[in-house]
């Protein structure tokens, strides 16, 4: 078999997939979005909490999808766990810009651009172009996620 | 003298090719559409290169030689199904051709309180186009169930099918699980309740005899790709008095007889149905796509095909960690499977490393794997070219894909 694809299946991404140990629901989400691939059914819920100033405090998913989805939906979940952790973060909540400029680095890491940090793994799926959708479909359901408002 | 399937591959010039370096191409994905002959490109080729000109309206000699080409076309066309070819539409795929039926047809005929049988194994070509008129005459769109093995549930149609079915329109082979449906029993059925029937015939006729005066159908849908012909024709059929009576789909150049501010008035079936400058190119291949398949004999074909479909089952069935969806005894050789409880995804992308080009997913039936309760699965379908050499290839990357996936 090829590096590449060797790489792809033997990489930290089927270890965190196969995890799925910050895969749940919100029970007090104010804002939720779903994707859906349409090529191959793969669904993913995002649920969202946002506090009262727009700062998001935290997110859960859940997915019945392929291990690229669901380890890029774990990748980002860790991802909000570090920022908060961070000096950057206001009171443990991280602005919804900073989420957008994220789907918009994966997306250009995909293309060929470095990765964001925290995201390197995703540099073994950088050849497969039929999968990036997989990775950029929990970014989606955030996206439509910071649309939706809990009434 | 047997089937010869080594000459039959050396004259598709693309499966000599290689991928990711040395892998041979082992192509498995006909079902989406087919691979082309050299006697396709060629006569594509020559048509463009010696007498292309648009068709029906010209005055000079390379238009008359157009427009002979073309009908001849129309005319294998016809002479493959049995048909008429003023019962022939030339369309750009099984998709239009269906949207064709329902808009026209449908439009004038289905009145509220009305419904339309389909099946949960359709592909979504036969589906949405029904909901689309449906909701536009306040008919109702009625699905009839599947069996778990692939069959269709028939007391699930003689219950559904009742006087408000005014179309019943299915699929004549499943292009998930390769299940031939009883589609003679169907026609016999919805015809004795008044209905009219609508076959979506593109992986039947790929396989199969496909005789629609001894089928007595009504409309019968398929395009020319899957049958080792260009992309962008398909063919309509529809019995002459239907299409006589139905009024135009689309309007434009070519379908009219007279036009004025005050209305226009529309040319006779098939040409009221083929507005504006047709697939000209692309019906000329469709019809050497028809001269091959039946050099080569369709019968010849078929055999062939289910030898291979017989081989790759017996394998596929001794391996306990796969899971084959689809097993009746009327079935073509479309072979759907899951492999353990990996994603089909992560079996199509290794696969496709190893050489091995087949579909992954929903293939556009996504009521199907809803009721089958797979998020997707891996398809793998056999065509003229195929070798048990392609299946021992399927084999060969299904050990990979377990080496990588655990």
């Amino acid at each position: 078999m090829d590096s590449e694809t060797r790489a792809l299946f033997e990489s930290r991404l089927l270890t965190l997939a196969q995890a799925r140990v910050r895969e749940r629901r919100l029970a007090d989400a104010t804002h939720t979005g779903s994707a859906k691939n349409p090529f191959c059914g793969d669904e993913i819920a995002v649920d969202l909490r946002l506090n009262a100033d727009g700062g998001l405090e935290a997110l859960g998913y859940e997915a019945k999808a392929c291990s690229l989805c669901v380890a890029s939906a774990e990748l980002l979940s860790r991802w909000l766990e570090d920022m908060q952790a961070s000096a950057g973060s206001v009171a443990g909540s991280v602005a919804p810009e900073t989420l957008h400029a994220l789907a918009q680095s994966v997306d250009l890491a995909l293309k060929g651009e470095k990765e964001p940090a925290g995201f390197e793994a995703l540099a073994t799926v950088r050849p497969f172009r039929a999968r990036h959708k997989c990775v950029t479909l929990p970014f989606d359901a955030v996206t439509k996620a910071l649309k939706d408002q809990h009434s | 003298m047997g089937y010869d399937v080594t000459a039959i591959r050396a004259q598709f010039p693309t499966l000599e090719r290689k991928v990711y370096g040395d892998k041979p191409l082992i192509f498995l994905d006909s079902a989406a559409s087919a691979q082309k002959p050299r006697a396709v490109t060629d006569a594509m080729t020559h048509f463009m290169d010696t007498t292309y000109s648009n068709v029906h309206r010209g005055i000079h000699a390379l238009s008359q030689e157009a427009t002979d080409a073309f009908e001849a076309a129309r005319g294998k066309v016809a002479a493959f199904m049995n048909a008429d070819e003023r019962e022939v539409v030339f369309t750009k795929n099984t998709t239009e051709a269906i949207n064709l039926v329902a808009q026209s047809w449908g439009r004038k005929n289905l009145r509220p309180g009305d419904e339309i049988l389909v099946t949960e194994l359709e592909h979504h070509a036969n589906i949405v186009p029904w909901q689309l008129i449906a909701e536009a005459t306040g008919a109702r769109v009625r699905a009839v169930a599947v069996l778990d093995d692939g069959a269709l549930d028939m007391d699930d149609f003689h219950a559904k099918l009742g006087p408000a079915t005014k179309m019943v329109a299915v699929a004549y082979v499943s292009n998930v699980l390769g299940t031939v449906l009883p589609v003679q029993d169907i026609i016999s059925a919805a015809h004795a309740q008044g209905a009219l029937v609508l076959l979506d015939a593109s992986q039947a006729v790929t396989h199969k005899r496909v005789d629609v005066k001894a089928l007595n159908v009504d409309f019968l849908a398929w395009t020319g790709h899957k049958l080792y012909g260009p992309t962008g024709i398909g063919v309509l059929f529809g019995k002459f008095d239907l299409l006589d009576a139905m009024p135009p789909f689309l309007g434009g150049g070519d379908m009219i007889d007279t036009v004025s501010f005050d209305g226009s008035t529309f040319r006779e079936p098939p040409y009221r149905f083929e507005a504006g400058t047709p697939a000209i190119v692309e019906a000329i291949g469709l019809g050497a796509a028809i001269d091959w398949v039946e050099a080569v004999g369709i019968e010849n074909i078929a055999a062939h095909e289910a030898d291979l479909l017989e081989y790759a089952m017996t394998e596929l069935s001794g391996a306990n960690d796969v899971t084959i969806f689809g097993t009746t005894p009327t079935k073509v050789s479309v072979l759907a499977f899951l492999l353990g409880e990996h994603h089909a995804h992560d079996v199509g992308t290794i696969l496709d490393r190893t050489g091995v080009a087949l579909r992954v997913g929903q293939h556009c039936a996504e009521p199907l794997h809803t009721r089958l309760g797979v998020h997707s699965t891996v398809r793998a379908s056999f065509a003229a070219y195929n070798s048990r050499e392609d299946v021992d290839g399927l084999l060969a990357g299904l050990s990979v894909c377990r080496e990588l996936l655990g």
